[in-house]
């Protein structure tokens, strides 16, 4: 208990630094946009359109040129059903309160940061005791019992930029701490922590900014989990994935531990008028994930290897109307290579030497998108304004496990349309958003030789399949009203969202939020 | 401009296409050259069929291999082989054909290439008699949902066609664990003895306990109506022995005969591992042999060296040997198993109360000898020393069926 407050209290530390900076340096920069302008720039589509460019931070520097602060308290709840991953949970529930903060200290050097927490509840979990399953899937610890699980979320970033001349570097650094658990048999408890940095430099040429980037990561994950009931324990599985477990180390194996290592490497080119003209960016990173059995010696059982490849093309221009028009080509590839390690003879408490390692499971998941984009602001004396995105996306994910002959094969084409409102009565900014689409399944292919269907891991398996397969629509509303008062512009947002599966139900989406901006 | 913004294009299709590469990386492999030999006295004696099973201890995945085939390619890891096959050998004139089995546990396959060499055994030859039948060791929940211990049995069968006699049978339990392999132990008996922690004999003169052919008695450790303290339980006042230590722990029944304790490594209450990590045997003392001569030529004093490396201090227990055992199984989770703590010849495999070494799964399962044939009304009961081929694992105890 005592380290969680200790977080609370560095998160809070965070959030009001970032506040003071703001409220004693900030200010000394002449902004000329007022505050309901500021408002509704920084919920505009346009503001974060390029995406991933601005993870470059030097290349942040220029993200708004106006010194902001955001506060929102949020609660959301997805009830999700049958359709989702049973190692994800059919309900999720969380409240938060974020903080972020982009301040010009002067003409030429910006802060920025962020810090939050979040509580989160996810209930009849499968066949997934960890935190984090998005980074260390499919390398989880698994039983077919499951049930809820409540955790906790820590973050906090910061970072620096800073212009000389046709030159600009930035740096940030970020810590999240998050831990889960269950108090009921069986135990997991779950602490994770993730360590990155991220150093960026940008030149200036021509109209065009160039801009170079590195990041690291380091992660850890402990995990443990305990049996408290008189009746004893039940089995734990380290899953392989596609309903195979490491059957040597099944049973009673409740200790381990994630260690991880990210490298991270862009190239990026922005407009000098980020709000003009092309922007590019394209980045690659590696991560390398092993699995240890805390119980057995720290003893190395798996290795994941994640490769992440990610660009963007994005153009964005605004005419003298007023009217932003925008197109992006997106792409994103993530390939997981799973190795697992092969141990020779046991005996005793050791489970003899690593005699040779057999490549695991290979996901390789590619998505590309064409999104456009016009949006039209309220601004000075327009009440009205107005955005629509469409978007197309081509999915293609393929999970092979060639030693045990094993794949599911799966491709499907989505598109998708927002479109926004905005009405300004007096002082009172209103939003009201739209949302539908439709994710239509083209291809959905599976060998799975040697399953045994009656097994608990072979019918989640199999239900994740369906899911995943799964064709389904969805529409949604948000509603939001910004409303100033003096410095602050208070903010309250609603939003629904219902998927409709053609075999796995209904899933419903519920979040609001409740924030100040400055 | 236009160049940067070429060059950007390039660089981005060439991350697109850096998506279409394939990198998959084989299993690695190695040839295994196998070979079987029968380690037997009948002269003349030859492997004519039979098949090499490879299973693979980190995935469970079995691979058959048929005999003669001599060079196979395998996966890289650690296996477990077991071969089932037969053998012929000329009597008088006439070709007599018997089953052979072998067994060779931890081989290792890396590196490219390796050799595995398998010593097969004839399959019981001998004339039928008693075999365990069923081991129940978990123990059950009582009510509140705590285990309940005592409950333990273990049946034992007359699987001959002839009246047999239980009197002077003895029950023993290994010293050694299934789950924990030693670097060595200091002498090696293995091939000549059983080092027990525990033997107990059916008492009686020779004649008193009959056991007709087919039929099967109950040891156990409280003869009690286990269901007046936990109706979860099973009524064992009827068993037909139990072992009785002079203890303040332990309960007797004075209705029920108390087993003869040779030798029990406890002084309160001998409880058979509920964990069913061990191994379990029934033999017969040669003729003329008595307790006193027993416990005093039979000790084991050895020594044994964990993987660590730690020697241990001198220890002193008993040992059964080999020639006098007449049924042998060898009990381990599967998630643990590392070895047999008896030799080849009494059994070669090992059988399970569940496949990991977890309680609540675990609780109230026992293993359970298959049935081979029924002769008439008469059951008899597969005994081929291969006590992963001859048991079921995992199975629901007789007395719990009733």
């Amino acid at each position: 208990m005592i380290r969680i407050r200790m977080r609370i209290v560095i998160t809070l530390l965070v959030a009001f630094i970032g506040t003071n900076v703001q409220k004693t340096v900030g200010q000394t920069v002449a902004d000329t946009l007022s505050l309901p302008d500021k408002v509704s720039r920084m919920g505009s589509f346009a503001t974060g359109f390029r995406g991933e460019v601005w993870q470059n931070p030097a290349l942040y520097y220029y993200y708004t040129p106006y010194t902001w602060t955001s506060v929102d308290v949020n609660a959301v709840r997805h009830d999700k059903g049958r359709a989702a991953l049973k190692q994800e949970g059919d309900n999720d529930a969380h409240v938060g309160v974020d903080v972020h903060s982009f301040v010009i200290l002067s003409e030429h050097n910006r802060v920025f940061g962020s810090a939050g927490y979040r509580s989160r509840k996810q209930d009849n979990v499968l066949w997934n005791e960890n935190i984090d399953w998005e980074l260390v899937a499919p390398y989880v610890t698994g039983d077919s019992i499951g049930g809820f699980l409540k955790g906790e979320t820590y973050y906090f970033n910061g970072g620096y930029a800073d212009e000389s001349g046709r030159w600009t570097w930035g740096l940030t650094g970020g810590y999240r701490a998050s831990h889960n658990y269950r108090d009921k048999d069986p135990r997991p408890r779950n602490t994770a922590s993730d360590l990155s940095f991220s150093a960026g430099g940008g030149y200036r040429l021509g109209t065009y900014r160039i801009g170079v980037s590195a990041d690291f990561r380091y992660y850890q994950q402990n995990s443990e989990i305990s049996f408290l009931a008189d009746k004893g324990s039940t089995s734990v599985y380290h899953v392989l994935g596609l309903g195979m477990d490491y059957a040597r180390f099944a049973g009673n194996q409740t200790g381990t531990k994630y260690q991880g290592m990210q490298w991270k490497g862009s190239v990026g080119i922005l407009p000098a008028d980020a709000e003009q003209g092309i922007s590019a960016v394209v980045s690659m990173g590696h991560m390398a994930l092993d699995k240890k059995l805390s119980s057995a010696n720290n003893l190395t059982l798996l290795e994941l290897g994640t490769t992440n490849l990610d660009g963007n093309v994005s153009w964005l221009r605004t005419s003298w109307k007023g009217n932003t028009f925008g197109v992006k080509l997106k792409a994103k590839y993530t390939v997981r290579k799973g190795t697992e390690n092969l141990y020779g003879e046991a005996g005793g408490s050791s489970y003899g030497t690593l005699i040779s390692t057999s490549p695991g499971i290979k996901i390789a998941d590619s998505r590309i998108s064409a999104e456009g984009l016009w949006e039209k602001l309220p601004y000075g004396e327009r009440t009205w304004g107005g955005a629509i995105i469409p978007n197309v996306t081509c999915h293609r994910w393929r999970a092979d496990y060639n030693t045990v002959s094993r794949f599911v094969h799966l491709s499907a084409l989505s598109g998708s349309l927002r479109a926004r409102l905005h009405y300004q009565i007096n002082r009172l900014q209103l939003a009201a958003e739209a949302n539908g689409g439709y994710y239509a399944n083209l291809s959905a292919e599976y060998a799975l030789p040697g399953l045994d269907t009656s097994k608990s891991s072979a019918q989640t398996l199999l239900a994740n399949i369906t899911y995943l397969s799964d064709s389904y629509g969805w529409t949604g509303v948000r509603l939001q009203g910004n409303y100033p008062i003096k410095k602050y512009s208070l903010s309250l947002s609603f939003q629904w969202q219902g998927t409709y599966y053609k075999k796995c139900g209904t899933a419903r989406y519920a979040a609001c939020s409740l924030g100040v901006f400055f | 401009m236009k160049k940067n913004q070429l060059a950007l294009a390039v660089l981005f299709a060439a991350a697109l296409g850096f998506s279409a590469c394939s990198d998959d990386e084989g299993v690695s492999m190695s040839d295994v050259s196998i070979s079987a030999t029968v380690n037997t006295t009948i002269e003349g004696l030859q492997i004519t069929s039979g098949t090499y099973t490879f299973e693979n201890v980190n995935t469970s995945a079995k691979t058959d291999v048929s005999y003669p085939t001599s060079l196979i390619q395998l996966a890289d890891g650690l296996y477990n082989v077991t071969f089932i096959g037969k053998g012929t050998y000329s009597q008088n004139g006439t070709s007599v054909e018997v089953n052979v089995q072998g067994v060779q546990q931890n081989v290792t396959v890396s590196g490219g290439s390796c050799k595995l060499d398998l010593t097969a055994h004839v399959v019981n030859t001998g004339d039928a008699d008693f075999v365990i039948a069923e081991i129940f060791l978990p123990g059950t929940y009582n009510e509140a949902g705590k285990q309940y211990n005592g409950d333990q049995y273990v049946r034992i069968y007359n699987n001959s066609d002839t009246v047999l006699y239980a009197d002077g049978l003895v029950f023993m339990e290994s010293q050694f664990t299934t789950t924990q392999k030693y670097q060595s132990v200091d002498p090696d008996i293995m091939n000549e003895a059983i080092a027990v922690g525990s033997v107990v004999v059916v008492p009686g003169n020779g004649t008193d306990y009959p056991v007709q052919p087919g039929e099967s008695f109950i040891i156990c450790d409280n003869a009690i109506n286990h269901k007046e303290a936990n109706p979860n339980s099973i009524d064992l006042s009827n068993a037909n022995f139990e072992w009785y230590i002079e203890s303040k722990q332990d309960v007797d029944n004075p209705a029920v005969p108390n087993m003869d304790i040779y030798y029990c490594y406890t002084k309160t209450i001998w409880i058979l591992n509920k964990q069913g990590n061990r191994a379990y045997a029934i033999g017969r003392l040669p003729e003329g042999m008595t307790k006193e001569q027993y416990i005093a030529d039979y000790t084991y004093d050895y020594t044994y060296v964990l993987q660590s490396g730690t020697v241990s201090k001198p220890q002193s227990k008993y040992k059964f040997p080999n020639e006098w055992v007449i049924d042998a199984v060898n009990i381990g989770a599967t998630n643990e198993w590392q070895w047999n703590v008896t030799a080849t010849e009494l059994d070669m495999g090992h059988t399970y109360i569940g496949v990991n070494n977890t309680v609540a799964e675990n609780i109230g399962k026992c293993v359970m000898r298959k049935v081979a044939y029924t002769d008439n009304d008469r059951e008899v009961l597969q005994d081929t020393n291969n006590s992963t081929v001859d048991f079921t694992p995992a199975a629901t105890p007789s007395l719990f069926a009733e």
